[in-house]
């Protein structure tokens, strides 16, 4: 009896659709955390260099002007394109996106530097903060709050806009 | 100065070496000019990727903004970092190449104005609702015109690296050329090398030897006048010259004892007293003509001949004077003979000669005219001989063929010399 309501085809489609449904609000809830987190922290390596530094000097190596320091060579991590990103250039660097890119695009074509990556998970982020001295990235503050490794610089709060 | 074997292997085997290193040397230096033409060629063809890398870069760089236009995707910001990581890639790779001054002036070119593209796609980016807009349409078609531009400014990297290319296309046929001709060069050069190796081992080391071999051959076999003629200052030479005074040494030893050989047999055959030969060769002489006289079927004749009361003489005078005597009348008889017959002494003062070739008239003639000669010389103290003169009795015999032997033809000639004593001495007498 179950196995033949199991069978007909609009039950199957429910069934289907549901899931899909659930799928999408899970991976909204685990990907966006600028949905769900009220914070974000700007995260160093716990034994890097990075530990004390002001959020001037944040600001200076997510602008390409710092890129070594004690002999490390800092890498600044960016997570996609949303409010968390949009947060923290409006509030550490002080610029928006477009100006932001623009700068960087200077950057890249007048001094041949490489553009900070990008990646898409911030558990992503975390995880190459904690394997490479000189990185440094922003996330969701309760998963930087999870995990050993690393230390928490500094939160600021997410701006919706 | 001396150049032995060794020194002389040595040398060739470190000529061989030193040229062998030598040709290898050039063609590998050849080939390392060819193998570096190469490496240019590479880098020429890694610029020819890259210049078609770049114009699809371009293309790409577009597609996030134009992507923008449709769907309104805040996320194609990101994919335009991605582009512009991918493309300022290639550009840094760009400028980094070796090349003329117009490769660089064109590279930096086309780095500002696609960082004029990418601030303007930027641009396009950031407006706020992009679906349907009519201002980001136009400044997406300026992207578009101005992007087309660049990609015909960069195809003139094609160009640039094409000529580049059939440049060092020519460049590397010509050093391929050179590498064959030093290859087949060195092979020629080896192979004439080693001929004449080859010669000069052949000619300093090997035919000495044979000459050697040869000269020892024939001086083995005899030649001890022969002598080697190496000239070579080698061991070869040296054993030669030592070899040379060793058969000078043997050729006369040989020389002497042939000399002392020769003494001994003159000894063997000759009387002592006389100097006439002596009773031993008389008897083998006499068996000898016999037999001759045989086989040719020739006449032979010998003469008995004894000195007539010689021992009166030698009572009277003493030995000392007979002796001269004996030897005074070896000389007289000696003359009166010719120079094919042998005078011999067989006993005190009894003598033979033999006459080949004569006949017995004609023997009896002569050993009439030894008689009257005998009769006639002056002896020193002949006045006390009976009768007051020396004189001999001769017996003579003629060989007659198939009934006499030496003994029966000696006992003729003694049969003939008793008679003549018997008859009264200074005689000749003839049985046959």
């Amino acid at each position: 009896m179950v196995l033949r309501f199991l069978r007909s085809s609009p039950s199957r489609f429910m069934i289907q659709w549901l899931s899909a449904c659930a799928m999408a609000i899970w991976s909204t809830v685990l990907c966006s955390p600028a949905l769900s987190a009220d914070e974000i922290a700007i995260i160093v390596n716990e034994n890097g260099p990075l530990t004390h530094i002001s959020r001037a000097e944040v600001r200076d190596i997510y602008l390409g002007e710092i890129r070594f320091v004690e002999g490390f060579r800092i890498v600044p991590l960016h997570c996609p394109e949303g409010p968390a990103k949009h947060s923290f250039l409006s509030t550490i660097i002080g610029l928006s996106s477009k100006a932001y890119k623009l700068h960087w695009a200077k950057k890249v074509f007048q001094e041949g530097l490489t553009l900070p990556p990008i990646k898409a998970d911030p558990s992503d982020i975390v995880k190459w903060v904690k394997e490479q001295p000189g990185g440094i990235g922003y996330v969701p503050k309760e998963l930087a709050e999870m995990d050993r490794g690393i230390r928490i610089l500094d939160t600021i709060e997410i701006i919706e806009h | 100065m001396k150049i032995s074997i060794r020194t002389k292997l040595t040398a060739s085997f470190l000529a061989v070496t030193f040229a062998f290193i030598l040709c290898l040397s050039i063609v590998s230096l050849v080939a390392q000019d060819l193998t570096t033409t190469i490496g240019q060629m590479q880098e020429v063809e890694r610029k020819v990727e890259l210049a078609s890398h770049l114009q699809l870069l371009v293309n790409k760089l577009l597609q996030p903004a134009n992507l923008y236009l449709v769907t309104g995707d805040i996320g194609e910001r990101d994919n335009l970092d991605r582009m512009i990581s991918e493309i300022s890639v290639i550009i840094k790779e760009l400028q980094k190449q070796q090349g003329d001054h117009e490769w660089q002036i064109l590279a930096d070119r086309v780095n500002q104005d696609i960082l004029k593209l990418s601030e303007m796609l930027i641009n396009v980016m950031f407006i706020d609702h992009p679906v349907g807009n009519k201002e980001a349409a136009k400044l997406i078609r300026k992207a578009n015109l101005f992007s087309e531009g660049l990609i015909e400014e960069s195809k003139k990297f094609d160009s640039l690296s094409g000529q580049q290319m059939i440049k060092m296309y020519e460049i590397a046929q010509s050093k391929g050329t050179r590498v064959r001709i030093a290859y087949y060069g060195t092979i020629a050069m080896a192979m004439l090398f080693l001929a004449l190796l080859s010669f000069f081992l052949s000619r300093y080391i090997n035919r000495p030897i044979q000459d050697l071999y040869r000269g020892v051959q024939l001086v083995a076999s005899g030649e001890l006048n022969h002598r080697l003629s190496i000239k070579t200052r080698d061991e070869i030479g040296e054993l030669a010259r030592e070899f040379n005074q060793m058969v000078e040494a043997v050729s006369d030893m040989k020389k002497d004892l042939d000399r002392r050989l020769e003494e001994t047999w003159h000894l063997a055959i000759t009387d002592a007293l006389t100097g006439l030969y002596n009773h031993r060769f008389c008897m083998e002489k006499i068996v000898e003509e016999i037999r001759r006289a045989d086989r040719y079927d020739r006449p032979l004749s010998i003469i008995l001949a004894d000195i007539d009361s010689f021992k009166h003489y030698n009572d009277t005078h003493g030995h000392l004077r007979g002796d001269d005597l004996l030897r005074l009348f070896g000389s007289v008889m000696k003359r009166q003979v010719r120079d094919a017959d042998f005078v011999c002494r067989i006993g005190g003062e009894e003598f033979v000669m033999i006459l080949p070739e004569t006949e017995g008239a004609m023997a009896v003639q002569i050993a009439e005219r030894l008689r009257m000669a005998i009769e006639q010389y002056p002896f020193p103290y002949q006045e006390a001989q009976p009768g007051g003169n020396l004189t001999i009795s001769l017996g003579v015999a003629s060989y007659i063929k198939g009934h006499m032997d030496s003994q029966k033809l000696l006992k003729s000639a003694d049969d003939a010399l008793y008679q003549a004593k018997r008859e009264g001495k200074n005689k000749v007498v003839t049985l046959t």
